[in-house]
Parts: C-alpha cells; sequence; structure tokens
C-alpha cells in the first residue's frame, strides 16, 4: 500500500511534468541497483540500461516540449528551454556512449547492473546541475555527479593502478569540496540566502560574496580541469579504466562545464573588473598545459587527458559571452568534443595496448576503426567539415561578435590550436603511414560486434553531418 | 514540379560522372556510350520541355539548401535560377552538349575502355559544373560552376596526361585562368561587403537603388569581373593558354573550348550588364580589348599550318566579336553571336575531327589536300560552316556578325572599318584552310589516299544536324530591313535591358550588308588565289605572325623567367635556410617545453596540492588589486 501511494506521488509527479529529469534519473539508478540482486543476465542488463537512459529522454523531451518556464517551489531548481534541451543532449550521448560500450563494461569484471546503476546516479548529478537554481542544489549536483565517479574510476578493482586513480580522485576532489563549500559559506554568510541570483551593490558584504565566488570558481575550474588546476586529469585518465575515462572526458565534464558557465555566465560581474583577467589566465594556462604536454605524451590516453585539458581552454571561451548567445557555442561544442572523445575511448577501450609503437600500420590492420578514429581525432583538431570546426568557429564567431577587443585572445586560441593539430595528426600519421615493427604484438585478436561497427558508422556520419549542417542542432533547440 | 525539373538537369550529368567515374574499370564502351550520352540527352529533353511547357517571363528562383548561414554577416543558399537568359544557355549546352557526345563515342573508340569511360565521366562532369555555371541564381553557384568547368578543362586538355607536351597546356591553361579567377573572386568580395548577399535578385537590382552611390566601387567591380571574364573567355591579355589548350581531344576543343566554357565570360558580362552600363570606361576598354583581340587572333591564324590552331584562333577572334558587342552595349547580339558560334564552331571543330580521324591523326593543312571526294560529307558540312563563319547569307554567322557590324557603324565609322577588316581576315583564313584541305591535290605521303574514309554513322549525323544548325539558326535573329520582329531580342528583353536606339535607315543599312559582303567574297578570292600558290616568300611580317607575335615569347621573359628565378632564390635559400629553420626550430622548442612540463606531472598528490594551493594564492593576488599590474592589465581588456 505503501508503495502504491509513492507510486501514486510519483505519477502526480510526472503529471505536474516538471523535475522529471531528476527524478527518473534517481529512480532508475535505485532500480538497476535492485535489478543487480537477482538479475544475473548480462544482456538483459545492457538491455534495462539503454531502456533506462531512453525513457529519461523521452519524460525529458516531454517537459521540454510542455514548459516553457518553471521554477521549482524554494527556488531551488529551475526548468528553462534551454537547460532542458541541453539535458536532453547528454541523454543522448550516454545512450550513444552505453550503447557503444556494453561489452567493455561487461569485460570490466565488475557487477554489471551495479555499474549501470553508478553511471545513472552520476546523470542524476547531471540534472541536478543543469538545473539548479541556488547554491546549494549546486552542491548537490556536484557531488552527486562525482561521487559515483571515484567509485567508477575504481571499478577494475584488481588493477592498483585504477585504485590510486581513485583515490588520487577522491582525495583531490575532497579538497576542492572545501573550497567549494567554503565559498558557498562566505556567500550565505554574507547574503543571508543561498540564491544565485546576487546583487554586489545590495550587500554591505560585497567583498565577502566575491571571495565566495572566486572559491567556486577555482573548484569549478579544477572540476573541468582547467589549467593549473588540471593536475588530478592525466593520472584519473590515465589510470581508470578507459571506459570510464570516456565518460569522465565527455558527459560529465560537459555537464560540469554547464553549471560552471550557468553560474558565471550571469555572475562574472560580481567578482569585478578582474574576471576576466582571472579567465584569460586559466585559458591560457589550459592553453599551454594542455596542448604543450601533450606533445611528449607516448600514451594515446594521457594525450587525450592533455588535450582535453586544452580544450577546456576553448570551452572556457564562453564564459566571456553575453547570456543570450552562449547557446549555440554550447551546444556546438558539447556535441562535437563528446561525441569525438566518446568514439575515440570506445575504440581504445577495445585495444590491450594505449602506446603509439602499438598504432604503427593500425589503418591495415583495422581499416574501419582506423578512420572512425580519425575522423574522431580531426573533429577535435577542428579540420573543417566536421563537426568540431563548427564549435570552434562558433565559439570564436561569437566571442568576436562581443569583444571586438579580445581578438588577441582569439588568435591565441588559433594558434594552440595549430600546435594540437600536430599531436592529433601524430596518431593518424602513425596509423597511416607506419609500418609495424613488430608483428608479435598483434597476436592479439581484436573482439569486434558487428553492432559497434555500425554504431561507429553512425558516429562518423553525425560528425560530418554537423561539419556541414551545424543549424540543425540549433534548430531542434528552436523550433521543436 | 519545376524544382524537381530544374534539379534533375543539374544532376543528370553529375549522376553520369559518378557512374562513369566509379565504373570506368568494369563498363564497356557500349554502356559507357549508352550512360554518357544519355544522362545529357535527358537532360537537353527535360531543358526543351522548361522552353516550350513553363513561361519564364519572371525568372523562377528556386532555393534547395543553404550553403552558408550567418544570418549577421552573409547567407548563402544552393539556389538555381531559370530565366530567359540561363533557358538560353542551357539549351546550348545540353544540345550541343549532346551532339559533341556523340560524335566523341565514335570519336574515341581507339582509347582502352577504361580511358574511354574515364573521358565521357569528364565530360559529364564539365556539362554538369557548365549547367551550375549558367543556372546559378547567385555569383556563388556561378563561381562554383566557373571553377568546375577550368577544372574539367585541365583534366580534358591533359586527357592524354603521357605527353608531357600536353601537360604542359594543359597547365597553362590551368595558371591563365587562375589570374583571370583571383580578379573575379576579388570583385565577388567587394560584392559581398557591398550589398551582403550576391544573389543576383538583389546585387542586379541595387545598384539602381543607389544609384549614386560611390560609382567608383561599381566600376572597379565592373572591371574586375571583366578581367575575370577575359581569362575565361581568352582575351588579350590573358589569351594565350587557349590555342595550347588544342592538345586535348578534338570533341573537346569544339565542346568546352569554343562553344560552352570560353563563353561563359561572355555569358558573366552580360548576366551582371547593369554593372557595366553603369560603367562606360569598362565599357570602352572592352571595346579595345575586343577589337584588339579580334584583328591579333585572325592575323595569327593567317599564318598557321594545323587545322587546330587555325580553328582555336578563330575561336579567339569570334570571342573578339563578342567583347566588341559588349562593349558597345549590344548584350543580346553578343549572345546572338554566342548561339551562332556555338553551332558553327562546334560544327567546323568536329568537321576538323573527322578529318583527323580520316587523316590518321594528321593535323598540318599541307599535308592534307583534295579531300572533298573522299570525305564528301565532311566536305559540305565544313563548308557549310565556312560560310557561316565568314558570314555569306543566309547562313546564320552573317546575322549575328551584321549585328554587330551595324552596332559598330552606329558607334564610330572607323570602328566599322576595324571590324570589317575582321570579317575579311576571317574570309581569308578559313578559305585557306578549306581549299588547302578539301580542294587542291593530295599532298600526304605518309597515309595513302585509299586509306582516307568518311567517317561512321554517329559523326556524320552529328555534322550534318549542325550543319542544319549553322545554316538555319540565324533566322531568329532577321535584321531590320528583313523583318522588324527580332525574335531572339524580344526572348531575351525580359533579362536584358535592350538598347532603344534608333535604327539605321535601311538605305544605309543595305549599303552596309552589301559592302560587307563584297568584302567577304573577296576574301575567298585572296585565299583561293593564296591556297594555289606554291611557295609563300617568307617575311618578316610573315614570320612575325607565324611565331603569333612572340606573345608566348614575351610572356616568357617577363613574367615566367624572373618569376623562376625568384621563386629558385626562395626556394634554395628562403626556404631551407630561414623557414624551415625556423618552423624546425620551433617545433623542437615546444617539445624541449613539452619534456619539461611533464615533469610537473609528478604523480605526487602533495605536488599537485602546493600547485593548486599556490595557483589559488595567485588568483587571488590578481584578484587583490590595487598596484599598477591592475591598471595595466585592464588597459589590455578595454
Amino acid at each position: 500500500m505503501i508503495f502504491y501511494n509513492n507510486f501514486t506521488y510519483i505519477c502526480s509527479k510526472f503529471r505536474t511534468q516538471s523535475m522529471n529529469a531528476i527524478l527518473s534519473t534517481g529512480i532508475f539508478g535505485i532500480l538497476m541497483l535492485l535489478v543487480s540482486l537477482f538479475m544475473k543476465n548480462k544482456r538483459a542488463t545492457h538491455t534495462l540500461a539503454l531502456l533506462a537512459v531512453m525513457s529519461i529522454g523521452i519524460v525529458n523531451y516531454q517537459e521540454m516540449y510542455n514548459i516553457v518556464y518553471v521554477s521549482f517551489p524554494g527556488n531551488f531548481f529551475e526548468f528553462d528551454r534551454f537547460s532542458l534541451y541541453f539535458f536532453e543532449i547528454l541523454v543522448a550521448l550516454a545512450f550513444i556512449y552505453i550503447a557503444l560500450n556494453t561489452k567493455s563494461l561487461e569485460d570490466m569484471n565488475a557487477h554489471l547492473a551495479e555499474t549501470y546503476s553508478l553511471i545513472l546516479f552520476s546523470m542524476c548529478g547531471l540534472a541536478i546541475l543543469c538545473f539548479y537554481n541556488n547554491l546549494l542544489s549546486m552542491f548537490l549536483g556536484i557531488e552527486m555527479l562525482s561521487l559515483p565517479l571515484y567509485i567508477l574510476a575504481a571499478l577494475d578493482k584488481h588493477n592498483l593502478n585504477c585504485i590510486e586513480a581513485s583515490v588520487k580522485y577522491f582525495l583531490l576532489g575532497a579538497f576542492t569540496t572545501g573550497f567549494l563549500l567554503l565559498g558557498i559559506a562566505f556567500i550565505y554568510g554574507s547574503n543571508g540566502s543561498f540564491g544565485i541570483s546576487l546583487d554586489p551593490m545590495n550587500s554591505s558584504y560585497s567583498f565577502l560574496i566575491a571571495a565566495g565566488l572566486l572559491l567556486i570558481f577555482i573548484s569549478f575550474a579544477f572540476k573541468v580541469s582547467a589549467a593549473p588546476f588540471h593536475f588530478w586529469a592525466p593520472d584519473v585518465y590515465d589510470g581508470a579504466p578507459t571506459v570510464i575515462t570516456g565518460f569522465m572526458a565527455s558527459i560529465s565534464k560537459m555537464g560540469a562545464l554547464y553549471a560552471f558557465i550557468k553560474l558565471f555566465l550571469f555572475q562574472s560581474k560580481m567578482l569585478g573588473p578582474t574576471f576576466p583577467i582571472l579567465l584569460s589566465f586559466l585559458i591560457i594556462a589550459s592553453f599551454i598545459f594542455g596542448n604543450i604536454t601533450a606533445l611528449f605524451q607516448q600514451s594515446i590516453k594521457r594525450m587525450l587527458a592533455y588535450s582535453s585539458i586544452a580544450q577546456v581552454g576553448f570551452m572556457l571561451l564562453i564564459l566571456y559571452l553575453n547570456p543570450n548567445q552562449f547557446q549555440e557555442p554550447l551546444l556546438m561544442y558539447t556535441m562535437a568534443y563528446s561525441v569525438a572523445n566518446i568514439c575515440i575511448f570506445a575504440i581504445i577501450s577495445k585495444l590491450p595496448n594505449y602506446s603509439f609503437q602499438y598504432f604503427n600500420g593500425f589503418a591495415k590492420r583495422q581499416p574501419f576503426l582506423a578512420f572512425a578514429l580519425s575522423l574522431s581525432l580531426l573533429s577535435l583538431a577542428g579540420i573543417p567539415l566536421t563537426a568540431g570546426f563548427m564549435s570552434k568557429f562558433f565559439v570564436l564567431k561569437e566571442l568576436l561578435l562581443t569583444h571586438v577587443n579580445l581578438i588577441w585572445l582569439a588568435i591565441v586560441a588559433v594558434l594552440f590550436s595549430v600546435i594540437s593539430i600536430s599531436y592529433y595528426l601524430k596518431l593518424i600519421q602513425v596509423m597511416y603511414f607506419k609500418s609495424p615493427e613488430d608483428t608479435t604484438t598483434f597476436s592479439y585478436q581484436l573482439n569486434l560486434s558487428q553492432t559497434f561497427k555500425y554504431l561507429l558508422l553512425i558516429i562518423c556520419i553525425i560528425i560530418i553531418y554537423f561539419g556541414i549542417f551545424p543549424f540543425t542542432l540549433f534548430n531542434f533547440y528552436y523550433f521543436f | 514540379m519545376i524544382k524537381f525539373l530544374t534539379l534533375a538537369i543539374v544532376l543528370l550529368p553529375l549522376l553520369g560522372f559518378i557512374i562513369l567515374g566509379l565504373g570506368r574499370q568494369k563498363l564497356t564502351q557500349f554502356q559507357t556510350k549508352f550512360i554518357g550520352c544519355h544522362t545529357i540527352f535527358v537532360a537537353f529533353i527535360i531543358t526543351l520541355y522548361l522552353f516550350f511547357g513553363y513561361d519564364f517571363n519572371q525568372a523562377a528562383v528556386i532555393n534547395y539548401f543553404p550553403i552558408i548561414y550567418l544570418p549577421k554577416f552573409i547567407s548563402l543558399d544552393f539556389s538555381l535560377q531559370i530565366d530567359h537568359l540561363s533557358l538560353s544557355f542551357m539549351l546550348i549546352i545540353t544540345g550541343i552538349g549532346y551532339l559533341i557526345h556523340l560524335f566523341s563515342s565514335s570519336y574515341m573508340t581507339e582509347e582502352a575502355n577504361k580511358n574511354y569511360s574515364k573521358y565521357f565521366s569528364f565530360l559529364n562532369l564539365f556539362v554538369f559544373f557548365m549547367l551550375l555555371l549558367v543556372m546559378g541564381s547567385n555569383l556563388l553557384i556561378l563561381f562554383i560552376g566557373w571553377e568546375g568547368v577550368g577544372l574539367c578543362s585541365y583534366f580534358l586538355i591533359g586527357f592524354w596526361f603521357t605527353n608531357s607536351k600536353y601537360m604542359q597546356a594543359a597547365k597553362k591553361a590551368f595558371v591563365m585562368n587562375r589570374i583571370g579567377d583571383a580578379a573575379f573572386l576579388l570583385a565577388l568580395f567587394l560584392i559581398i561587403t557591398k550589398f551582403q548577399s550576391l544573389e543576383f535578385n538583389i546585387i542586379l537590382f541595387e545598384p539602381f537603388l543607389n544609384f549614386n552611390l560611390e560609382s567608383n566601387i561599381i566600376v572597379l567591380i565592373a572591371l574586375l569581373l571583366f578581367i575575370g571574364a577575359t581569362g575565361k573567355s581568352a582575351q588579350i591579355p590573358l589569351f594565350t593558354w587557349l590555342p595550347d589548350a588544342m592538345a586535348g581531344p578534338t570533341p573537346v576543343s569544339a565542346l568546352i573550348h569554343a562553344a560552352t566554357m570560353v563563353t561563359a565570360g561572355i555569358y558573366l558580362i552580360v548576366r551582371m550588364h547593369i554593372y557595366f552600363d553603369l560603367a562606360p570606361l569598362v565599357q570602352h576598354i572592352i571595346l579595345i580589348i575586343g577589337l584588339a583581340t579580334m584583328l591579333v587572333a585572325a592575323t595569327i591564324a593567317l599564318k598557321q599550318n594545323d587545322i587546330k590552331k587555325i580553328l582555336a584562333y578563330s575561336t579567339v577572334s569570334q570571342l573578339g566579336y563578342m567583347f566588341i558587342a559588349l562593349g558597345i552595349g549590344l548584350y543580346s547580339t553578343a549572345f546572338f553571336h554566342v548561339l551562332t558560334h556555338a553551332f558553327f564552331k562546334a560544327l567546323l571543330f568536329l568537321g576538323a575531327g573527322s578529318v583527323i580521324m580520316a587523316m590518321h591523326h594528321e593535323q598540318d593543312i599541307f599535308k592534307m589536300g583534295g579531300l572533298a571526294k573522299k570525305l564528301p560529307i565532311t566536305h559540305l558540312t565544313f563548308l557549310i560552316g565556312c560560310l557561316a563563319i565568314a558570314g555569306i547569307p543566309p547562313f546564320s554567322g552573317f546575322f549575328s556578325k551584321d549585328e554587330i557590324l551595324a552596332g559598330l557603324y552606329q558607334k564610330n565609322k572607323l570602328l566599322w572599318v576595324i571590324g570589317v577588316g575582321g570579317a575579311l581576315l576571317t574570309a581569308i583564313y578559313m578559305f585557306r584552310m578549306y581549299f588547302l584541305v578539301f580542294k587542291s591535290s593530295y599532298k600526304n605521303h605518309h597515309v595513302a589516299i585509299e586509306d582516307v574514309k568518311e567517317s561512321p554513322f554517329p559523326m556524320k549525323i552529328t555534322l550534318i544536324v549542325l550543319a542544319i544548325g549553322s545554316a538555319l539558326i540565324g533566322f531568329i535573329g532577321l535584321p531590320p530591313i528583313i523583318s522588324h520582329t527580332h525574335l531572339l531580342n524580344n526572348y531575351l528583353s525580359t533579362v536584358i535591358k535592350i538598347p532603344a536606339v534608333e535604327h539605321l535607315s535601311t538605305s544605309t543599312d543595305l549599303m552596309l550588308i552589301v559592302a560587307s559582303l563584297i568584302i567577304v567574297i573577296f576574301g575567298i578570292l585572296i585565299a583561293r588565289y593564296v591556297s594555289k600558290i606554291k611557295e609563300i616568300p617568307s617575311t618578316f611580317v610573315g614570320k612575325f605572325l607565324a611565331q603569333k607575335y612572340y606573345w608566348d615569347e614575351v610572356y616568357d621573359s617577363i613574367f615566367v623567367k624572373p618569376y623562376q628565378s625568384i621563386a629558385h632564390v626562395f626556394s634554395h635559400r628562403f626556404e631551407t635556410k630561414i623557414i624551415d629553420g625556423f618552423v624546425n626550430g620551433l617545433a623542437k622548442f615546444f617539445m624541449n617545453l613539452s619534456r619539461s612540463f611533464r615533469l610537473a606531472q609528478s604523480g605526487n598528490i602533495a605536488n599537485y596540492l602546493l600547485i593548486f594551493v599556490f595557483a589559488i594564492y595567485v588568483f587571488f593576488i590578481i584578484w587583490f588589486n590595487d598596484a599598477k599590474i591592475y591598471q595595466f592589465v585592464i588597459n589590455l581588456f578595454n
């Protein structure tokens, strides 16, 4: 009876058409956890996870169509059209991610249903981060996102590297959480509320508010792994299981980035006139550390970790934009960057070895995988006709439309992109133009299903499609 | 429906290109022939259907999809436009293109299957780009077609790419075209900056709206467009590529380098004629360039021995006539000459192809002779072509040339004399060739006269159809002394503003026609006399003309040689020492930097936290600004 009451309560919540995303992700996470008790069939678990993500997508879609603007009681959440659409994209990306990685997740030697439930909990955190309207819910979202990730990083329990990565991630994350809480406490102390609409003129403690915001700024910079707070990223990306790295580097990172943008796009004035300087400091440091360190890496995974730091530098340029123009670059960047990263990590998670030597002559052994990998790398590098080019183009275009005086920053960004091309192309060069030195290492047979290849093909089509018709992505937001 | 049909016209040749290009290893000659010809034929039928079945008094602009969509800067669509001008060009391209495909199908049979397919795929691709060029509803689509036809021209000139001389010719054509294209691009950029659009219905309307706005810009745009046109349409100073382009197969010369591609420049100017009307200075330049090209090419043609070279120079000279017409503002007359020229020059080239094939690839007219009996149909049709180009009534060239000469007479009587002088030269060089090839006696020692055989059926039928066309097409533009309804002018008047000049009086008109006729007949007689002389005394002038005014040599010493020596210096000194040194040094610098940055990633959490806290410290210091650094950095942002 109690269960029934709860059920009707949940259904009534669904009928009111708000919080669909947060509720459904949480419920499905719990459901997966319960399922793990009695369901041992792996295939059924995969199907259930995919169905769960799909239904999250559907309920969120429904909400997006019926509601334009809802502010939740207590100003905890706010459901506006853009956030709903952004979350919808994240769900779609998660669907692709899970569909691509079923086999790799299964090989993790962990309880499959638990893995899925952790991913879903982390998605719940993403949902909260998409809709938060309050420092408290923001904090909740960040922790909901991070805690499952700490566990996921240690998924391969018997691998010491995994454990090390997880512990490092957790320690550094906890350290940052301290700063985040301190920042929130400053703001609460001076403002008397957790609201994020801060008004510097009203408060006599504007100094404290700004200091709090600066601390939050720093902890967000940590979460999106912007230099000089990036040190966890290479170690964790390298140590964690590759499948999980794929999730951390794409979906969870973009969700954190949106939360970052959401807070600071509107509140940047609070930090005073130095905010643009701090931001450019962060951006240029990310460019330098990301791009230059990536040049010398011997492992593909580490190289991609550094490249993701460099990409964050580009994404943070969005913070300079006006609140009415950040949508297009953010959507485009989310799509292009995540799809390319999901594709790359899905492919390399199938491989036994991540060194550059392994990729010698890869195109001859696995022509299709090499093609998909090259396309994704080109997209990350921002070569035209791929979605990655369009994402960089939109960022720079909007940046120069608002701040003509920031053209030097745009030039710096482009110059560092040139450097980035060198390490992306290095992998392509190795795959296509080098012959393997030692054939014995390739006795390892790749176990690839036909579905995996078709999904990769779909990803390739997505990359090229959005490289040619980027506006379809926004048309869904504007018109449908 | 129109939307679909229009797209089908464009896409059919592209489809042919894709099928033939991908299947070139497998297709037999018959399949290739079938696909290659019929894609164009169906496109022609659809064009005819549009021509007769629909009314395009209002230009139909059909949008398909956006190419560039930047709301605040510029938006460009892939859109096609059909009006009377583009429809006329489409008829020429698909109609004559089909005939030439048909001709090629037997002309190229000696090629291996693979090359046969390759040839047809390029020819189809050419038709696709040419159609884009004339059907585009904005300058971007026009430009895509413009570049595409240049590319196909390059492929087809160098079709026998194993011959390095032919490759040189192809390269020359490509590079010369690039010079014109650069000017064309500049014009595009200027138009974009002025109008934020390239759509014809905007850019061809605006000059009227802002009539007195910066006429200098309009002059500049017109001038740049004209320079672009000189490249594609082989006018002085960029004409030297066209005679060399004869390295390609003869049907290619007929289609690309006589009937269609080289008239793209004329299409461009006719399409953009509003700009030229507003820039009388540019019109004068066009007139002068047209006259000069016409005379220079015609005089060079007098002393050539290669049958295709003569036709090539004749093409340059006829293009000169078209530019003369453009220069005096008679745009529809220019198109009229394009139309008649397409027929008779395609006929002449294909006739020449038929002769060349019969003579086993001999092109020197002094090694032919007396072929009239051996090749009756080629002879007859070639004669019609010669009469048409010389301007003998009632063949088509007479009507269009007469209109140009009448226009010249109205402009200035001296110019009329020059124009008639060109007509005289035309008659001389054409009939010199005609008499040397078909009359006189057989002079070739390598090919026995018994081996010379008339061409197969598809070639003959093509020649006959083109001959009928050359003979009759002129009647759509009758001169005012015969009839006052000028069908072509009426048809094009929806696109081109036909200038309301008063006609010459009937007696003057008649006098002009008779005078030019007498001169042309005189020219034919001279040619007959010249062709009979055994030894022509070599004079300085003769040598000068035979060497094409030393035009190539002059270009060689003015542009090519200095350019090559500069390039040598740059490639051996500047490139290896400075650029390579700089780039490699930069790369080495970053690699070293990378190596040292890597050390920061120690893997030790304590170090990370130290850097973390230090970074926070730095952030707060930056934020606690009150010093000079603050002012300095603030200035960066404002």
